[in-house]
């Protein structure tokens, strides 16, 4: 209440730094603190690193424990084809045996019912070793089947079956070996002519064994596993689920002496698979791998990614926490001397933001407060010259009439003397003396016939007067440094009651240099000669301004002035009042 | 309230990275590990397609002849 104006200022220079930090942000490329600023890129950067890094450790951590299997998936991958072609030499050899059966070609040529009489006798060991026996007529007619399944009717149009039919014999022999894929999943066919007497083919006989039933019978060892793959590189044993296919780089590496380690899946484990081509009688049949279980490279893996894991957020967290702490370091000398420079923005200048270290933002803080020296030395400077331009203004405004000469100098001294009574503060007491010295600058704007009219003025004359305090007002109010005096040059004629002008403020309404503004004026006017009066003495004037106490004056301004009224006197016979008793003032009763 | 929630970004951002570190490390460990290792692994045993001669052993041999006798 006591500085309205200094606040509204304040406030004015805060909103306008933070309009200008608020646009500044809003139009920085990244609007992140500095702190972050300094952590951010670091964090990525962990991230960045986090993520290649973990993925290539895994990787080569999966590669080496993979290539551990290299040696076992050799061994077991030979033992395994040399299995494959036992078996393949065992069940050629049942094809044989099957074929050459007594009295097979003469029910075959008679398409004899009694066929599967004929080879009943083979049906148990058949269904014991999971084989498939078909035996088919000379146009590819299924005759007999065992065990009686729905197989195809047909099998002439297979072109491996077609050759045994045709009686085609190439360098490798007249039986042949064919995949097919029946309903049950793909089975491996070995096929041997049935010839009669006269040696001319009139069937054929059939010896099948499905492919998973080749992957039990050749596994390498118990936790292993075989992957047949047809030329196409799909997986061919439908028991093998989530078995993926192989691609056409792995196929086109594998030659005669080359076999490729991949690794698959299988039955929820994982395994280390070698595979090589399958090939049975020259005819490339696809690809048969070879797995062990590979779970503890897994689960090492695991145990790798889980500890890397622990190690990233380890790390980050210690990056945050150094970088938040050196980051610290940096930005906080820079809030503190962003804080000062808010001060001084705000209006501040005998503010200086406290010295740093020895070290850049240090020497930018010894920089700003040499700046802010020489601001405040050059404002203090200008707005000295400015005030004494304008103080001369109200010097000749005065001296425009020779009653109000010496007028507004006389009233900033008394002003201060009461202020000094009223313990003001020295801000409040320097915006008082220059309120008191420009208080009557707008007469500038009146005209001199009123200014010096000998008698009463009229309603025109005094409306013209009384415009006096706003015209300064309007004069001044541009000028920061007289911000806070301002209140006087307009209010100086506002009364305690309220019925004072320009504003008709009322009591504390009225700031607290005003009110002592007005009693030293109308004390140094009431004992000043006047064209149509004289002047009163000191005396008289003091108890007429003690009569217009709670009227048209703060009575405890009035007191204030009761109580330095001997010093006041004193001022005013100084200033040439020559009226001035001091000594009929103290013998005037206390208020 | 900032402070805490920006504490609450920090942990997110954190989580967020811990899981992209762990999905890098699973697809790394899923990619397609192919090795090229050379050995010859085939059976150096020719299976004979030509002969019509069974020989003992087969559940399917018991005493028959073959076409030859």
């Amino acid at each position: 209440m006591s500085e309205p104006r200094i606040e509204s200022f304040s406030v004015t220079r805060s909103a306008r730094w933070s309009t200008a930090l608020g646009e500044s942000r809003r139009h920085a490329a990244w609007p992140l603190p500095l702190r972050q600023q300094i952590i951010v890129p670091f964090l990525l950067l962990l991230v960045f690193v986090a993520i290649v890094g973990v993925g290539a450790l895994t990787y080569q951590a999966t590669s080496a424990g993979m290539a551990g299997f290299d040696q076992g998936l050799v061994q077991a991958s030979v033992q395994a084809n040399d299995s494959l072609a036992a078996l393949e030499a065992g069940r050629l050899n049942d094809l044989r045996a099957l074929a050459a059966t007594p009295g097979l070609a003469t029910a075959v040529e008679a398409g004899d019912p009694e066929l599967s009489a004929l080879l009943a006798a083979d049906t148990k060991p058949a269904l014991e070793a999971h084989l498939v026996i078909r035996i088919l007529d000379r146009a590819g007619k299924r005759l007999l089947s065992i065990p009686d399944d729905k197989a195809r009717a047909a099998y002439g149009g297979l072109p491996a079956i077609r050759q045994v039919l045709t009686g085609a014999n190439d360098g490798r022999g007249d039986k042949f070996v064919a995949m097919v894929p029946e309903s049950s999943g793909p089975f491996v066919y070995w096929a041997a002519p049935i010839r009669d007497t006269s040696h001319r083919v009139i069937g054929a006989a059939l010896l099948g064994v499905s492919i998973g039933t080749i992957a039990t019978a050749i596994r390498p060892t118990e936790t292993g596993q075989l992957f047949f793959y047809g030329p196409t590189g799909q997986p061919l044993d439908p028991a093998a689920t989530g078995v993926g296919s192989l691609g056409g780089d792995v196929r086109q590496s594998i030659t005669s002496d080359h076999l490729i380690r991949v690794s698959a899946t299988a039955g929820g484990h994982n395994y280390a698979v070698a595979v090589t081509d399958w090939t049975m009688r020259g005819e490339h049949l696809g690809y048969l791998g070879v797995g062990l279980v590979a779970d503890r490279v897994v689960d090492n893996v695991f145990t790798l990614r889980v500890i890397l894991l622990f190690v990233f957020v380890g790390t980050a967290l210690v990056v945050l926490l150094v970088g938040g702490l050196l980051a610290r370091r940096i930005t906080q000398p820079l809030e503190r001397l962003v804080g000062s420079m808010r001060m001084v923005a705000a209006g501040d200048l005998t503010h200086r933001a406290p010295a740093g270290r020895a070290d850049e933002i240090g020497y930018l803080t010894l920089s700003f407060n040499a700046m802010t020296a020489t601001l405040e030395e050059k404002t203090k400077a200008l707005e000295t010259t400015s005030f004494a331009s304008i103080e001369a203004l109200a010097r000749a405004i005065d001296a425009r009439d020779p009653y109000t000469y010496g007028h507004s100098a006389r009233v900033a001294r008394l002003s201060l003397e009461i202020a000094d009574e009223m313990r003001l503060s020295g801000d409040q007491l320097t915006a008082l003396s220059r309120a008191s010295l420009l208080h009557d600058i707008g007469k500038i704007g009146v005209e001199d016939r009123v200014l010096r009219k000998p008698g009463p003025l009229d309603k025109w004359e005094m409306e013209a007067m009384r415009a006096h305090p706003v015209i300064g007002y309007e004069m001044l109010k541009g000028l920061h440094f007289l911000e806070s005096s301002l209140t006087g040059v307009r209010h100086h004629h506002e009364r305690w009651d309220g019925t004072g002008y320009p504003d008709g403020l009322t009591s504390v309404d009225i700031p607290p240099a005003v009110r002592i503004l007005t009693v030293a004026d109308a004390l140094d006017a009431l004992t000043s000669d006047r064209p149509y009066r004289a002047a009163m003495t000191f005396s008289a004037a003091v108890r007429s301004i003690e009569a217009g106490a709670g009227r048209q004056f703060d009575p405890a301004v009035v007191r204030a002035l009761r109580s330095r009224s001997g010093a006041i006197a004193g001022l005013l016979m100084v200033m040439s009042k020559p009226r001035v008793m001091p000594s009929d003032v103290l013998r005037e009763p206390s208020i | 309230m900032t402070r805490q929630r920006s504490r609450l970004q920090l942990l997110g951002a954190i989580a967020i990275a811990a899981a992209l570190t762990w999905t890098s490390g699973m697809l790394a460990s899923e990619l397609p590990q192919s090795e090229r290792l050379h050995a010859s692994v085939h059976s150096a045993h020719v299976v004979d397609y030509a002969t019509d001669v069974a020989a003992p052993g087969s559940p399917f041999f018991r005493s028959r002849a073959t076409y030859d006798q």
